[in-house]
């Protein structure tokens, strides 16, 4: 079951009332020094957040879906629904194209992680062209010729950049950390 | 004035040449800013004779804001959070195939800014003392709340809810150890919070990453529309474009040169107080954050008229206004040269030098970064299969690098979470990041404020000033979106009587 927009809206500002609550609560043992200001700009942050919390939830109860405003994701969306209608005879296959290669938000978030998990195991030099690889290939669908040229490039690149010129030691991963020779 | 062109010789001018070029390089990746560049070749400035290493340093320094405007207003990347405003508009404009317009108008308006900045300094060095011993704690306090809070009422946004996301970005601020005191503030016990949260994570999530998931999710290229004028034209516009907003030029720069001037307050804050300004007094502030060309010309014309500011009381005092100023006085110090009111009698030679790099390198910095922006503006147009997996290894690396700690890169992540979350159900990130930024600032002055003068700083001419006119300007919009409600409310009464 999809769970509505507004919903989701209301559970995130909720949320943030939480943190907020509890950051305020345990600003209440910290030295005066250190509460005053966090106390000052806690409790109004926390007023209004309830306030906000109260505005979405009279969306919930009432099921508007306006409620939530319109994220700058769907404005984009609008924005290029637009665009296509007036570009449609030039941007049809692009579009195709563009429609066929997206993912949903959770998707995108995973290829996020995929590359930060890579990086933490295998050190940024492996992780650089093997991310690369594997997101042209399932992601964009790209020939292999195409794939090898920017992974090699991107990992050549980072390389000669950050280790030969800027002298930066490129994290090795624990892999790296393990076999001192790779 | 003209004794400091003489000591201009070839290999002055081609280190010049050459901080230019690596400056611009080098705050093009993300994460490594203009401090970074100059720290990472001060040990090259040790081998210079004094004038050579004080050009290449001051050359470095001055581009470092004109690099950040080609990577913030194509691909959404701040190189630092002294580009983050550049994003605000320079970004939707590359959605709608302007790009190299904004990037255009911002590389003119910065490089005019920096030549405002540099003739400023030539002027103002004899009489600036007074100005700046007058702005103590208690005004850069009612300065940097102002700014905050004026940022929530610029139009166009939900102003609630850029208020809640100016204040979590506050709060965000807070986490780590209170200096005065040595109390740990939200940090679970951890070593790696004792010094808050890092700052360039925290951005790169916020905005790079962010941005990357959104094309992601939504396929094609950063680009959504094919440009309706070609490269040059779009240059040419762009340029045209911020002489046409003069104002916002001169607004900003004045902006930027006090921000500068003022030791303490920084570069960020500096571009976010500039910006806040332009947009409250402009004719198209509801555009602003749309991609209104304007808001790209106020962020710009900022980044590099500061460093005129900031040079006034590093030169005229010793007193660095900001990181890469501090380190100047280093470099300065080891090429045997003592900052400070000597500066001015016996090394006034040096001082109309420095004046002259600073035209030079700002008109060849913006020169070079205009000859790379067709080019670079090309991969905006790329699909996101091709463009993703580079951008996103640079926010890594720019995330690791700061620090090289790998929990930077948990940071990117936790923080590329809040952003899509901000994003999708509309919290402006611009706010939260402003409020992260200026939070440390904010409290630090507040408390400095109370110690000196207690809770009679609230009543200093200058703070007092600054409270009166916050108030003014925010009475306005409430008073006014008061008397709708009560309009339509009365004009509403009067229909149902009339239907009776």
């Amino acid at each position: 079951m999809r769970i509505p927009r507004y919903v989701l809206a209301w559970l995130f500002v909720t949320a943030l009332g939480v943190i907020v609550a509890w950051m305020v609560l345990e600003a209440l043992g910290f030295s005066e020094t250190a509460r005053t200001v966090p106390l000052v700009i806690g409790i109004p942050t926390l007023v209004l957040i309830v306030i906000q919390i109260i505005r979405d939830g009279i969306g919930v109860v009432r099921s508007d879906p306006t409620v939530g405003a319109v994220s700058e994701i769907e404005q984009d969306r609008y924005a290029r629904a637009a665009a296509d209608q007036r570009e449609a005879a030039a941007t049809a296959v692009a579009r195709e194209v563009a429609a066929d290669r997206s993912t949903s938000m959770l998707g995108a978030m995973a290829w996020v992680g995929a590359l930060a998990l890579l990086i933490w195991l295998a050190g940024l030099l492996i992780a650089i062209p093997v991310f690369t690889a594997a997101f042209m290939k399932i992601f964009g669908r790209e020939r292999w010729t195409t794939i090898a040229a920017f992974a090699v490039g991107t990992a050549v690149a980072v390389y000669a950049f950050f280790t030969l010129v800027l002298d930066v030691r490129l994290y090795s991963g624990l892999f790296g950390d393990a076999m001192p020779w790779l | 004035m003209l004794e400091g062109l003489s000591l201009i010789t070839s290999e002055v001018a081609l280190y010049a040449a050459l901080g230019v070029v690596v400056g611009t390089v080098v705050v093009i990746v993300p994460g490594l800013g203009g401090t970074f560049a100059l720290a990472i070749f001060l040990p090259l400035v040790f081998r210079l004779d004094p004038a050579t290493g004080i050009a290449f340093m001051l050359a470095v320094t001055a581009v470092s804001g004109t690099g950040n405007t080609i990577t913030s207003v194509l691909f959404g990347i701040p190189g630092s959070a002294s580009g983050v405003a550049s994003t605000f508009d320079g970004y939707p404009m590359t959605q709608r195939g302007e790009g190299i317009r904004a990037v255009a108008a911002g590389l003119t308006s910065s490089a005019i800014g920096g030549l405002i900045g540099a003739i400023v300094l030539a002027l103002a060095l004899p009489f600036v003392r007074p100005i700046v011993l007058n702005f103590r704690p208690p005004e850069f306090f009612a300065l940097i709340l102002t700014a905050m809070v004026l940022m929530s009422f610029i139009a166009g946004i939900d102003k609630l809810k850029a208020l809640i996301s100016g204040g979590l970005g506050l709060m965000l601020s807070f986490v780590g150890m209170e200096r005065s005191t040595g109390t740990q503030r939200y940090t679970f016990g951890e070593l790696y919070l004792w010094e808050g949260v890092a700052l360039v994570p925290v951005l790169l999530g916020l905005y790079a990453v962010t941005e990357m998931i959104s094309l992601m999710r939504r396929g094609g290229a950063i680009a959504q529309r094919v440009p309706q004028q070609g490269p040059l034209l779009q240059l040419a516009t762009g340029i045209r474009d911020t002489f046409r907003h003069w104002k916002a030029v001169l607004q900003s720069s004045a902006a930027g040169l006090w921000v500068g001037l003022a030791p303490g307050l920084g570069d960020s804050a500096g571009q976010f107080i500039a910006y806040t300004q332009v947009a409250r007094t402009s004719k198209n502030r509801a555009n602003f954050g749309k991609g209104e060309i304007e808001g790209v010309v106020a962020a710009d014309a900022v980044t590099n008229s500061k460093d005129g500011g900031a040079l006034i009381p590093t030169l005229a005092f010793g007193i660095p206004g900001s990181s890469s100023m501090a380190i100047i006085i280093a470099g300065f110090i080891a090429l045997g040269l003592q900052p400070g009111p000597t500066m001015l009698t016996e090394n006034i030679d040096i001082v109309w030098m420095i004046v002259w790099i600073l035209v030079f390198a700002n008109l060849f910095a913006a020169a070079l970064c205009m000859g790379i922006t067709p080019l670079m503006a090309k991969v905006t147009s790329l699909r996101a299969s091709l463009i993703v997996p580079p951008i996103l290894i640079a926010c890594m690396i720019g995330a690791y690098s700061a620090n090289n700690n790998i929990l930077d890169i948990v940071v990117l992540l936790v923080f590329a979470l809040i952003g899509v979350l901000l994003k999708e159900f509309g919290y402006s990130r611009p706010i939260f990041l402003i409020g992260f930024v200026l939070g440390a600032l904010l409290e630090h002055n507040y408390l400095l404020s109370v110690n000196l003068f207690g809770a009679d700083f609230l009543t200093r001419p200058i703070v007092m000033v600054i409270f009166g006119a916050l108030i003014l300007l925010v009475a306005g919009p409430v008073v006014g979106a008061a008397r709708r409600v009560i309009t339509r409310r009365d004009r509403s009464e009067q229909d149902l009587s009339d239907r009776r």
